[in-house]
């Protein structure tokens, strides 16, 4: 059975752009230009994925808003926030809101499909029981690559999908320095050095609510991060 | 001319005030002399039409009453004591000036007659550059005295002498004066030499002294020089006025205290006198007023009051008894010679038969300005003097105040912009109500509305590629989706290269929105202490990785440089810098990093071989969308790199430098950053 995408997008040229591009991966689409529009319809039946403007038509923020009323609905429904507006804050507040990603509207299509992919393969994987062949363990971090969750000192750390591809890339080879490409290529996506920066720094933060003590990513100047042992 | 000062010049118009209450004052102080004097004059005249109708008082003698032709009246002094026979007249106890003159050609005569109870003394000073006594055969200086007896006849008395000493008279013939006489032993004299000259003081009886007295000073030789109080001609003696108690007594009954009053001959001789000119107060000197009043009198002056001149013992003024013999009745004022006390001087003649026979003089004392006396006027002052010198002090401070508001307003209008233009902060004092406050405030929304502007600048290329970014993702999804499609291989081409201009124009949008994200990223830095010295060996092992073409050399020095800041912001301006030489530099050319520091601070400096700093890019080379770069690159060059270097620097509170090196081999950027500083 096809899954059930939902785009919210004010501009009619992306939507449909999308639209075609995800039914030619055999996903269902529907579309809708604002918030109103797309609760109407998620009050009949939750799509499988949403993916969600930040600016809806009039309303700046409706995405956000939006987002906020599904999560109330649903804590597990994928939600990926596409927007032009790319400040450090737009990120943070998304990601906040419980979004699964942050994706600017320059992302090209393959990307997102890709994260489209990888979201339905986490949530495929939460669902199945815990096999130890996908795990990747450094020290006190355990990375389910299945279920693209994180466990630092047995807690879970919630990171996002591009945070999870970030701390795996790092992990996965220890004293070994990543650079901003290299980060990037792993997790998939655009960013630009800027981003990848505060990617770092909210990764760092979260694993510091776990652990205060947390000190395992350092940042190497001029060059990029790299993972150190304890 | 500052705005204090030109205020404190508008303050001394307030000086108009005092000036015009001295005016008025002065005004004031005419009226009050004029009423002063008016009851003087009035008290004179009534006293001189009592004179009038007692002419007997005033001259016994008719002879007196008019004078003698070619002869000197003499003024007999009433002597309260008896003098010794010596040559001198200190002892007569006279005062000052109480000495009559006569000058002559080569003598001058200085004289007084004395009345004591039981003789008439004469004195005579004579200044004679040459005094030759008599000898045997031979005329001396000599001294002729003329007078009248009681049965009015005349009696000639001549002194000359051998020696001085005691001289005894020669009682000589009217007829023949100068001639040698019988030896009369009751007139005796005192020759003393002086000086320049010599003293005669002569003693005569009573009863040998009528009503009229003259005497004749003849330089030695028959043909001598004569000088004296009579005609040499045809000597008649003059008569002797003396003063006349009985008039003292009229006088008494107009007396009042403080009031001087006295009566003159036709001569201006003193005839009688009552009363003394007032002292003046005695006034604590640690009176506050009393130092209010010297104030007032430095200010308001005395006026053009004359200083009364020293007036000869036993003579009324000249010019007072002049005027009243000539029939007017007049008053002055004069200041004492010495002190502030001033003279109202009154006189009347005292007219007999329609002529003028004698004068009456009134004098009082008073303050020098008669308005303090009066304590309302002195009040008044006080008042005008206090509210003067608030108003003054007012103006004073207003201006200061003003002065001060209008400086911090330019200071802060000053500071409000950078010099390179951009707003640094607001204006103060936008919340008084008066015309300052419009203009703070105004200046406040100017600059408001300035900032506004240059945020709007700031922020067009990240609002511009954010407004970008929505039509370039249709444009780019829509080419992805059509790869998808059957399209010819032909377009295949087209669609390839919209792609590619699509990545670019991507490319641009993130290089223009890049700025604003540092500047976001700065508000949320943390701060923490970095040894640059470590911090850029370590930085320098990076880029000479990755710029492997280029040659990194890195001179950090092993003394630690400590300053405050954040090293990923630090390390992303060294990264636009390193990649800004890398782009100027030929492969296999050499990038040098280095770090000096002073007392005050570190300076990283990043140089490279490559063209010199075109001349017109000088000072403006960190501003935004500012590039010198001619050839097009691979990566798109907005101009934005330095920017962003100049705001991390600043916000550490340091400065960004870029010259060409001194050999023009290269340019060298230089970063000074302060040990301590608080950032912005």
């Amino acid at each position: 059975m096809p899954k059930n995408i939902a785009i919210v997008e004010d501009e009619p040229a992306i939507r449909d752009n999308y639209s075609a591009a995800f039914s030619r991966q055999g996903y269902k689409v529907s579309g809708y230009s604002d918030r109103k529009q797309a609760l109407d319809a998620f009050s009949v039946r939750l799509p499988d994925l949403v993916i969600i403007d930040v600016n809806l038509g009039d309303e700046t923020e409706g995405g956000f808003d939006l987002c906020r009323e599904l999560r109330t609905r649903s804590p597990e429904l994928p939600i990926i926030f596409l927007t032009a507006m790319d400040s450090e804050l737009d990120v943070i507040s998304g990601l906040r809101l419980g979004a699964d990603d942050y994706l600017t509207k320059d992302i090209s299509i393959s990307q997102i499909l890709a994260r489209v992919g990888a979201l339905f393969r986490r949530v495929k994987a939460l669902s199945q029981p815990v096999t130890n062949d996908q795990k990747l363990v450094q020290g006190q971090l355990e990375l389910d690559v299945d279920r693209l969750s994180a466990h630092w000192a047995g807690k879970k750390v919630p990171l996002s999908l591009t945070e999870f591809w970030l701390v795996h890339a790092l992990a996965r080879f220890p004293g070994h320095v990543k650079n901003r490409q290299q980060l990037m290529d792993a997790a998939n996506t655009v960013l630009d050095d800027n981003t990848i920066t505060s990617h770092i720094k909210r990764i760092r933060h979260k694993f510091c609510d776990v652990d205060a003590g947390f000190e395992a990513i350092e940042t190497v100047y001029g060059m990029g991060y790299r993972w150190v042992e304890a | 001319m500052s705005l204090r000062l030109q205020l404190l010049l508008v303050s001394l118009l307030t000086l108009v005030l005092p000036w015009a209450g001295c005016q008025y004052v002065r005004e004031m102080e005419d009226a009050l002399r004029k009423s002063h004097t008016d009851a003087l004059l009035s008290n004179a005249t009534a006293m001189a039409d009592q004179l009038a109708k007692q002419e007997a008082l005033l001259y016994p003698d008719p002879r007196l009453a008019r004078p003698v032709d070619g002869a000197l009246a003499l003024y007999g002094f009433s002597l309260r004591t008896t003098p010794t026979l010596d040559g001198f007249v200190e002892d007569w106890a006279l005062g000052i000036n109480s000495l009559q003159s006569i000058s002559g050609e080569t003598q001058s005569v200085s004289f007084a007659l004395g009345i004591g109870q039981h003789f008439a003394w004469l004195f005579l000073q004579i200044e004679d550059s040459q005094v030759v006594y008599s000898s045997p055969g031979r005329n001396g200086d000599s001294v002729l005295l003329l007078l009248e007896d009681d049965n009015q006849n005349l009696q000639a008395y001549r002194f000359a002498t051998l020696a001085p000493g005691q001289v005894f008279s020669q009682h000589n013939p009217a007829g023949r004066p100068w001639q040698s006489g019988e030896r009369e032993n009751r007139i005796q004299a005192e020759w003393q030499p002086t000086g320049d000259g010599f003293n005669l003081e002569i003693r005569i009886p009573r009863n040998m002294l009528g009503a009229r007295l003259g005497f004749l000073l003849k330089d030695h030789g028959d043909t001598g020089l004569i000088i004296g109080s009579m005609d040499p001609g045809q000597p008649e003696p003059g008569m002797i006025v003396t003063p006349r108690p009985e008039l003292s007594a009229v006088l008494a009954t107009y007396h009042r205290d403080g009031l001087l009053l006295r009566v003159g001959d036709w001569h201006g001789w003193e005839l009688a006198r009552q009363g003394e000119i007032s002292p003046p107060p005695q006034r604590d000197i640690t009176d506050a007023s009393a130092w209010l009043d010297r104030f007032y009198q430095l200010i308001l002056g005395s006026g053009d009051l004359p200083r009364s001149s020293a007036a000869k013992n036993g003579r009324l003024p000249v010019q007072a008894s002049e005027q009243a013999m000539s029939g007017q009745a007049a008053a002055t004022w004069s200041l004492l010679a010495e002190g502030d006390r001033a003279i109202a001087t009154v006189f009347a003649p005292v007219v007999v038969d329609g002529r003028p026979v004698a004068s009456v003089l009134v004098e009082q004392g008073s303050e020098a300005i008669l308005t303090l006396t009066n304590n309302a006027l002195r009040r008044l002052m006080n008042l005008t003097f206090l509210a003067v010198t608030a108003a003054a002090l007012g103006l004073l401070g207003l201006a200061t105040i003003l002065a001060i508001r209008i400086r911090r307003l330019s200071n802060a209008a000053e500071a409000a912009v950078s010099p390179d233009g951009r707003i640094l902060g607001g204006v103060p004092g936008t919340k008084a109500g008066d015309e300052l406050g419009d203009l703070s405030r105004s200046f406040a929304a100017m600059l408001d509305r300035l900032q506004g502007y240059h945020q709007y600048l700031e922020t067009l290329a990240s609002k511009l590629s954010h407004e970008l970014r929505t039509p370039l993702a249709v444009v780019q999804s829509s080419l992805e989706n059509l790869e998808h499609e059957k399209v010819p291989q032909s377009s295949r081409e087209y669609t390839r290269r919209a792609l590619e201009g699509s990545a670019r124009l991507k490319r641009l949008l993130n290089a223009m929105s890049e700025a604003s994200r540092v500047e976001a990223s700065i508000k949320s830095s943390t701060i923490e202490s970095i040894d640059l010295a470590s911090w850029l060996r370590e930085l320098g092992k990076a880029y000479k990785s990755v710029y492997a073409h280029h040659e990194i050399l890195v001179a950090a020095g092993n003394t630690p440089c400590v300053v405050s800041g954040s090293p990923d912001l630090l390390a992303q301006l060294m990264d636009k810098l390193v990649d800004n030489a890398a782009d100027f530099t030929a492969e296999g050319g050499w990038i040098r990093i280095a770090l000096t520091q002073d007392d005050k601070g570190c300076c990283v400096s990043v140089s490279n071989p490559g063209p010199p700093l075109p001349p017109e890019l000088q000072g403006q080379i960190f501003d935004s969308m500012v590039s010198q770069r001619k050839e097009k690159g691979a990566k798109p060059h907005l101009g934005l790199g330095l920017y962003i270097v100049r705001l991390i620097t600043q916000f550490h509170g340091g400065e960004a430098s870029a010259d060409n090196l001194p050999d023009g081999s290269g340019v060298i950027f230089r970063i000074n950053l302060p040990f301590k500083s608080a950032l912005h």
